[in-house]
């Protein structure tokens, strides 16, 4: 009986010395976070209210660089959001429908299955600036491969890239080439639907549309749901595109905010307003984000819950 | 014996005679520039002849090819910026502004070897009246380097120095051939299908100001307070560069000129007959052993004037070495120090001597392969005589300015809509700044 106490004082030893540990294993990340994160962040935002230079002593400017955005001083900040949300909310649909469409046929058991899996992965293993320089030789409107298939089989060519009405459903087709990470995220989701429920609609005589539409799709979309997100944060995001191939470019077109933001920064040298864009973009991403997730609730479906 | 007595006397004289040294002893100097692979091999092979002339003094050499201004900014940020570096304009003017570089005028007014007169006027980059942080080592004038062998074999003679625009259009014409050996004024010409270019313009600023210059347009009004790409002799020679493209089809436009790998390659491979860029081309021709030779760029109107502009070097006013660090900026405005890079066609010097004194041009200009015969009157000449300063020279935030303006000019090039509409649209756009 009286040895109760001293199990127990074995035992919070053995805790304490087990936190301590966790502490010390943790803190690599712990660390990390908080001098490479959030004491940038912070910084970022208290940057965002003087007129930093890098150059000067940074004094405080209120509200200045904001409302300079919002006034329309600087004229290529609403351009540079309509360029951005064009490209999101094109890109984001499409990537999605694409890459759950492909997904669902490599889920089928098909010949050589895993070597078309290899192949629709392999865009996503090409660094991007390879990417890039690859279409912008396919997109070339003279010697590009595209329009020069385009000629040959006697339909009308494109611009592509380089024009002001093409250049952004330009840039979310190539996207959808490298859309293979988001494929092996929806053939993992897919692998996971257990094999009963289509079982189940085969014995009320269901069809092959009844299984995608009412087992395929509503288990799904816990994984659309999470991908969905993904791809409006990566999609505002974008830079490489128009860093490499565009440089903004036809008459500001495909302006990426990234870009914009980039090119105040590094190039003028704006570092305070480049703080203040930043955390707009932050904001932007941020109620977009809680908005798909106050609405998940209508539309997506957990497995084991009743809610749907 | 007397000779002994003699030549130690004559050392005694000259060791009085020597100064003190004008620099800081043990200096330790950081110097970043960017540029080609070859500029880097001059320009790391100059630092090593710096610290061999000032003995003491060590240089370290950093190249930084691309991203540049990020480099910058980031050293500056760790404090560690350079001593004394290339520098591009709209940084320079900002740098300049919170005090960080070296006023060269007072340096110039008290150095007993530079003065300010000795450089090409109006090549100061002045942040302030009476301040300025440098020059222009390098200038990059323009004008149209041509392929005489693409001429002979269509029998076209080579333009002449006093040719106008009409007269480029003409020739490039002739030069020009699609797939089935047409001419664009010939029936059956197809404008889709071009195998030979009789022109490539470059659409940058740098490139069409002179046209606008030389058509009596400006892109500021005088007192520089109002854009004044939108008036009519403006908006015209930017309306024919575009027409060179989209209506003569005797140039590639931007689309096209993307399938072109380098002017260079162009005017090599025969894709293009002549180039109108700036003299820094004149290394790569060079380097090509192809025949080529230069002529002054068309005369678009009455006015003449050639563009002087290019990138700078500064020295920072708080190096540790402030002394040694204006030698080097000395260093590299003196070709002799860095004589390759101007004999071998990538700069210009901005002495006056170099320009004008028949053994000076001697050491760069003349008679090699890089500077064919039209060199002279296209860029030296043309400078001299009504040389005319690039817009970032006297308004410091240009980029600012070119990042809304050109573009609005994309669509021009591609003859997607003219140049008096784009230009309007963004009028307003340009004035507010201006404005600010």
């Amino acid at each position: 009986m009286h040895a109760t106490p001293v199990v127990r004082r074995g035992r919070s030893t053995f805790m304490r010395r087990n936190a301590r540990a966790g502490y010390l294993l943790a803190a690599p990340a712990i660390l990390g976070f908080l001098i490479f994160t959030m004491v940038p962040m912070v910084a970022s935002f208290v940057l965002s209210f003087t007129d930093y230079q890098i150059i000067n002593t940074p004094s405080f400017v209120g509200w200045r660089n904001y409302r300079e955005l919002f006034d329309g001083t600087d004229s290529l900040f609403f351009k540079s959001l309509k360029a951005t949300n064009y490209f999101v909310f094109l890109s984001v649909p499409l990537n999605t429908i694409f890459a759950f469409m492909l997904a669902s046929l490599l889920n089928r058991p098909i010949r050589a299955r895993g070597f078309f899996r290899a192949i629709y992965y392999i865009p996503s293993v090409v660094p991007v600036v390879a990417v890039t320089t690859i279409w912008m030789w396919l997109l070339n409107p003279d010697l590009g491969l595209i329009n020069v298939t385009l000629r040959k089989i006697g339909l009308p060519t494109n611009k592509w890239i380089f024009s002001e009405p093409t250049v952004i459903p330009s840039l979310a087709l190539m996207d959808l080439w490298a859309t293979g990470n988001i494929v092996v995220i929806y053939l993992s989701g897919l692998q996971g639907v257990g094999t009963h429920y289509y079982e189940a609609v085969e014995v009320d005589g269901g069809n092959a549309w009844h299984k995608f539409w009412n087992i395929t799709v509503p288990m799904m979309t816990p994984t659309i749901f999470f991908n969905v997100i993904m791809g409006f944060i990566n999609g505002f995001q974008s830079f490489a595109q128009a860093f490499m191939m565009t440089q903004g470019g036809p008459n500001n077109a495909s302006l990426f905010y990234m870009f914009y933001l980039y090119r105040e920064a590094f190039t003028f040298s704006k570092m305070g307003r480049a703080c203040a864009i930043a955390w707009i973009l932050f904001l932007i991403i941020g109620v977009l984000t809680a908005v798909i997730f106050r609405t998940s609730k209508y539309w997506v479906f957990y497995e084991g819950s009743d809610e749907r | 014996m007397k000779k002994l007595i003699a030549l130690s006397l004559v050392l005694i004289l000259a060791l009085g005679m020597l100064p003190a040294l004008a620099y800081e002893d043990g200096a330790h100097l950081v110097f970043t520039f960017w540029g080609s692979p070859i500029e880097k091999e001059v320009i790391n092979a100059a630092m090593k002849d710096f610290e061999e002339a000032h003995p003491g003094v060590t240089v370290e050499s950093v190249h930084v090819p691309n991203e540049y201004d990020t480099k910058m900014q980031t050293m500056a940020a760790a404090g560690e910026a350079p001593d004394t570096c290339y520098m591009s304009i709209p940084m320079a003017f900002a740098w300049a502004k919170e005090g960080e570089l070296v006023n060269v005028y007072d340096r110039l007014a008290d150095d007993p070897v530079l003065s300010k007169d000795d450089f090409v006027d109006g090549t100061w980059y002045e942040w302030e009246e009476g301040k300025a942080f440098g020059s222009i080592p390098a200038i990059e004038p323009f004008g149209v380097f041509y392929n005489k062998d693409m001429f002979d074999a269509a029998g076209v003679e080579y333009p002449s120095a006093d040719w106008t625009w009409d007269d480029f259009i003409a020739i490039a014409k002739k030069l020009t051939v699609d797939a089935s050996g047409k001419h664009p004024d010939e029936e059956g010409f197809n404008a889709e299908n071009i195998v030979q270019y009789g022109a490539q313009i470059s659409t940058g600023a740098t490139g069409y100001i002179s046209f606008v210059w030389s058509n009596g347009g400006d892109y500021f009004n005088e007192d520089h307070t109002k854009f004044a790409l939108t008036e009519p002799a403006a908006t015209e020679a930017i309306q024919k560069i575009a027409d060179a493209v989209n209506v003569e089809h005797v140039a590639p436009s931007p689309i096209q000129a993307k399938a072109i790998p380098s002017p260079v390659i162009a005017l090599q491979s025969n894709m293009v007959a002549m180039y109108v860029g700036g003299q820094w081309n004149c290394l790569d021709l060079g380097d090509s052993d192809m025949n080529f030779d230069l002529v002054p760029l068309p005369q678009m109107g009455d006015v003449k004037a050639s563009v002087m502009q290019g990138g700078t070097v500064v020295t920072n006013a708080n190096s540790k070495y402030p002394d040694a660090a204006w030698e080097l900026w000395k260093w590299m405005y003196s070709p002799d120090s860095v004589l390759n890079v101007h004999a071998r066609g990538l700069w210009m010097p901005v002495q006056k001597a170099w320009l004008e004194e028949e053994e000076l041009l001697d050491k760069w200009a003349l008679n090699n392969k890089y500077h064919p015969s039209g060199f002279k009157a296209t860029f030296i000449d043309s400078t001299l005589e009504y040389g005319r300063p690039f817009m970032n020279m006297y308004m410091p935030n240009f980029d600012e300015i070119e990042a809304i303006v050109a573009p609005a000019l994309d669509n021009v090039w591609l003859g997607e809509t003219t140049a008096a509409e784009a230009l309007a649209s963004v009028e307003a756009d340009v004035n507010a700044i201006l404005a600010k």
